[in-house]
This record gives structure tokens, C-alpha cells and sequence, in this order.
């Protein structure tokens, strides 16, 4: 029946098992202390059991709260964490990201000298050498993926 | 009432898991694949147009192989956050 603590809002929940206690407490000591009294007297012994049962219940309510409390507040300390690591998370993102397009412009600014280069030999490359159809056919078939 | 009673007793026996984690969102620039490597024209007998084919074949190595280390960069980073939420 623990779980129907889920379904109440705290303060009144808090609320119900105080009343439960605190209206056990003084049955009880009614009970006990109420047997001169004419009219409690004649119910002291009723009084006094449904005062106990009522006073376990608010005891049992009251520890089952205790460990809902705890259960919440952990599990709102876990929120907490987990948002802090998903900010991380995102951060470290933004710094791959940061990384990767630096890494890419110094790779796209290497090769535009290199290609300058070979452009600026190109006259020099291919004097010597000229190439057998073969050889192309070839390195296409090594570029391409097996 | 009975049905009501039931329902709320099997409830219960829910385990709903209060907490629940996402899984860390990857940079969209790592989720693009390596393109396949540039052929050589047929037909040409020029070694300057090989060598800027080759050339551009590298460079785009190159990429690949940065994207490669940011993966694991990313893995790295991406665990030790995880791992720190207890």
C-alpha cells in the first residue's frame, strides 16, 4: 500500500500521518489515564486499541514516508547530475566540432599549396614521364573500395 | 470499486524507472561518412594529373583520419561524463 503514497501531495500526506500519531498519542494516554472519567471511562479499552492501531499506522505511514522522502530527494539529486552532464556533454561536443573545422581548413589550406605546387611544376612533372595507360587503370582499381 | 481496488494494487507492481538518461547527442560533423577515394581520369598519360588525383586522395585521408581521432576523442570525453554521474 506504499506506493498510494505516490498518489497524495506531500503536505497533505504529512499532514494525515501527524494527525494519525498525534491523535494515537492522546488516545492512547486517554486510555490509560481516562478510566476515572465518566463517559470515557465505559469506552477507555476501545478507545485505547483503535488509538494503538491508529498510532502504528501513523508509524508505519511516517517510516514509509521517511524512505519516500529519501527516495525523492535522490532521485532529484540524480536530475541535477544528470542535467550537469548533459551540459558537459554538449560542451565537449562544441569543442570536437571546434576541432574538427580547424583540422579541416589546415588540411584544405595545405593542399591548395600543394596543388599549387604541382601546378606550378607541372611542366617538370610530365617532361620525363609519360604514362602507360595501364598504370592508370591500375590505381583506379586500388582507390576503388573492395 | 473492486476493479478500481485492482487497479490500484497492480499499480504497485510497476517499476518504473524514476530516472531516466539520454544518450549523448554525436556532432553532426562525425556522422558523415568518408567519401570514396577520387579515380584517375582514363585515358590520360599526364603524371601531373595522377599526382593531383593522388594528392586529393590523401588530403581527404587526412580528413577521414582526424574525423577517426575525434570519434575516439569523443568516446573518451563522452564516458568520463557519463561515468562521473553515480
Amino acid at each position: 500500500m506504499m506506493f498510494l503514497l505516490h498518489l497524495l501531495p506531500d503536505a497533505f500526506l504529512i499532514w494525515i500521518i501527524n494527525l494519525l500519531l498525534v491523535g494515537g498519542l492522546i488516545g492512547i494516554v486517554v486510555g490509560f489515564f481516562g478510566s476515572k472519567i465518566p463517559f470515557v471511562g465505559t469506552y477507555a479499552r476501545m478507545i485505547q486499541i483503535a488509538s494503538i492501531i491508529l498510532f502504528c499506522i501513523g508509524l508505519y505511514w511516517k517510516g514509509g514516508y521517511s524512505v519516500e522522502a529519501d527516495w525523492r530527494e535522490r532521485v532529484a539529486e540524480m536530475e541535477a547530475k544528470i542535467k550537469i552532464a548533459e551540459e558537459k556533454s554538449k560542451e565537449a561536443n562544441v569543442v570536437i566540432e571546434t576541432k574538427y573545422k580547424d583540422r579541416v581548413k589546415k588540411i584544405t589550406e595545405t593542399k591548395e599549396i600543394i596543388v599549387e605546387k604541382i601546378k606550378i611544376n607541372e611542366k617538370i612533372i610530365d617532361a620525363k614521364c609519360e604514362l602507360d595507360p595501364v598504370v592508370i587503370s591500375i590505381l583506379n582499381e586500388a582507390a576503388k573500395k573492395p | 470499486m473492486k476493479k478500481l481496488l485492482i487497479l490500484l494494487l497492480l499499480a504497485g507492481c510497476s517499476t518504473t524507472v524514476p530516472v531516466a538518461r539520454k544518450f549523448p547527442e554525436v556532432p553532426d560533423v562525425l556522422m558523415v561518412s568518408c567519401p570514396p577515394l577520387t579515380q584517375i581520369k582514363e585515358g590520360t598519360t599526364k603524371l601531373s594529373e595522377v599526382v593531383t588525383v593522388v594528392t586529393d586522395n590523401y588530403f581527404e585521408y587526412h580528413k577521414c583520419s582526424d574525423k577517426n581521432d575525434l570519434w575516439m576523442e569523443w568516446f573518451k570525453a563522452q564516458k568520463e561524463i557519463f561515468d562521473s554521474v553515480k
